[in-house]
């Protein structure tokens, strides 16, 4: 059965039909083309599909579309500032060479701004628990740790979350 | 997955109707970090989901009267944010730190955790040490059952389809019992391969009372009686260790399976036994 869901998206308010037994995943895929966001399992082990619902990070391929009525939610590609600015967590991943195939990259940058809005100076105990959640087939964890690390001095700085 | 709807009621009252009309075609939905991975793999079918989530008397963790209750729909971040869970169960909070990940620990809940009734699940064994009450809520009112006795096999408990759990209530522990929690999985957000917690009350070095209960080596999760009753009223030394190491590898039931032969997991069992005994006991090197 069809639904109609409104909710915040990216900061913008936004309704969409769609049919109730569907994912976040789909309604962000399917609906608003926003292809940011990657279907890796689909079970809620990799965590490719990780988006930010009312600022947690949750998998969207387990969370049902219709469950994010009236909150926000946060995919990559709302982490982009004016005039295409990448965000310096996005920044701090390609600095540090954290990026290999790039499938993980979406979730494993949505996982750590979740850790570093709670956490700003994460240790690196800290950082491998926040990413617990993020699979990387190429194995690539230790520049990604020290991507989050960077992205932590980064912020400090730059003053914006 | 089937096409099913996802119904949001907006209490409780109208989410009990509901599936108590649909009968056997509908399913309550907490979190849905595993239900709604068995209906993607095709295990289970339903016709309708009826959300818990939006239900505000169904979250939230509280003290009353000497206990600690917990609403049924409370999210592991909460648990684990909890100064009254940090304070008086701290048990509750090692199992919770190693229960999947953080995206799984935002959104599943202590209820889903219960009602899926895998025999492997994080959070049973603390809260059957800990001798927590469940309160379920039915078309016919409200009614209380041990944890310990909620269990009937893999993914079977004794609640009925329509019945919700409200919550549990746990009695704050007095301040001679000590608790330990121990997970063995091959990464912390596995599923275990065992797990195990004990409640352990000692005078000078001799056991006064204990509770142990291992997850993930039998159909449900396991007090080790014959354990227990082999180290009430002993003073605990290297060799008691030993032999309750041994008695727990031959009391636990399990199978073999994609994480673990029925072997390693009898050998595991004893090895968590001792680890949970000298960590609670704080005695070390017997």
């Amino acid at each position: 059965m069809k639904r109609v869901v409104h909710f915040t998206l990216n900061g913008f308010e936004v309704e969409q039909e769609i049919e109730s037994h569907k994912m976040l995943l789909d309604l962000l895929r399917e609906k608003f083309e926003l292809t940011g966001t990657k279907e890796g399992c689909g079970q809620g082990e990799c965590g490719a599909c990780t988006v930010l619902v009312d600022g947690l990070a949750v998998n969207a391929c387990l969370f049902p579309a219709l469950e994010v009525e009236g909150r926000s939610v946060t995919t990559v590609e709302g982490l982009i500032g004016e005039g295409g600015r990448l965000h310096p967590i996005q920044e701090a991943f390609v600095e540090a060479g954290a990026v290999q195939c790039g499938f993980c990259m979406p979730g494993m940058v949505m996982s750590a701004k979740a850790l570093l809005d709670e956490t700003p100076n994460p240790t690196e105990e800290e950082i491998r628990r926040g990413i617990s959640g993020n699979l990387c087939r190429c194995t690539g964890y230790v520049q990604i740790v020290d991507a989050i690390k960077l992205a932590s001095q980064k912020l400090k700085g730059d003053g914006r979350g | 997955m089937n096409r099913f709807d996802y119904i949001i009621p907006k209490d409780l009252e109208e989410a009990i109707s509901l599936v108590k009309g649909y009968g056997l075609e509908a399913r309550y939905v907490a979190g849905g970090t595993d239900l709604l991975v068995r209906l993607k793999q095709r295990a289970l079918r339903v016709n309708y989901l009826v959300s818990l989530r939006r239900i505000g008397e169904l979250k939230g963790i509280s003290r009353e009267n000497g206990s600690v209750r917990i609403g049924g729909m409370t999210t592991f971040r909460e648990i684990l944010r909890s100064e009254i869970v940090q304070s008086h169960l701290p048990v509750l909070i090692e199992a919770s730190k190693v229960l999947a990940n953080p995206q799984v620990r935002n959104v599943a809940t202590i209820s889903g955790n219960i009602c899926n009734a895998a025999p492997s699940a994080d959070s049973l064994p603390p809260l059957m040490v800990l001798g927590a009450t469940l309160t379920l809520r039915g078309p016919e009112g409200d009614r209380t059952i041990p944890l310990e006795d909620f269990f009937e096999g893999p993914g079977k408990t004794r609640k009925a389809n329509d019945e919700v759990l409200l919550g549990l209530s746990v009695r704050m522990p007095d301040q001679e019992t000590r608790f330990s929690f121990q997970k063995i999985g091959r990464v912390s957000q596995d599923i275990a391969i065992v797990n195990g917690a004990i409640a352990i009350s000692l005078e000078k070095e001799e056991v006064r009372s204990v509770r142990l209960v291992l997850g993930a080596v039998a159909p449900v999760p396991l007090r080790l009686r014959g354990v227990e009753e082999r180290l009430t009223g002993q003073r605990l030394t290297g060799h008691l260790l030993d032999e309750a190491q041994k008695m727990a590898e031959k009391e636990v039931q399990p199978i073999s399976d994609v994480r673990a032969s029925e072997e390693y997991r009898r050998h595991l069992s004893g090895v968590v036994v001792r680890r949970l005994i000298e960590k609670a006991s704080g005695i070390e090197d017997l």
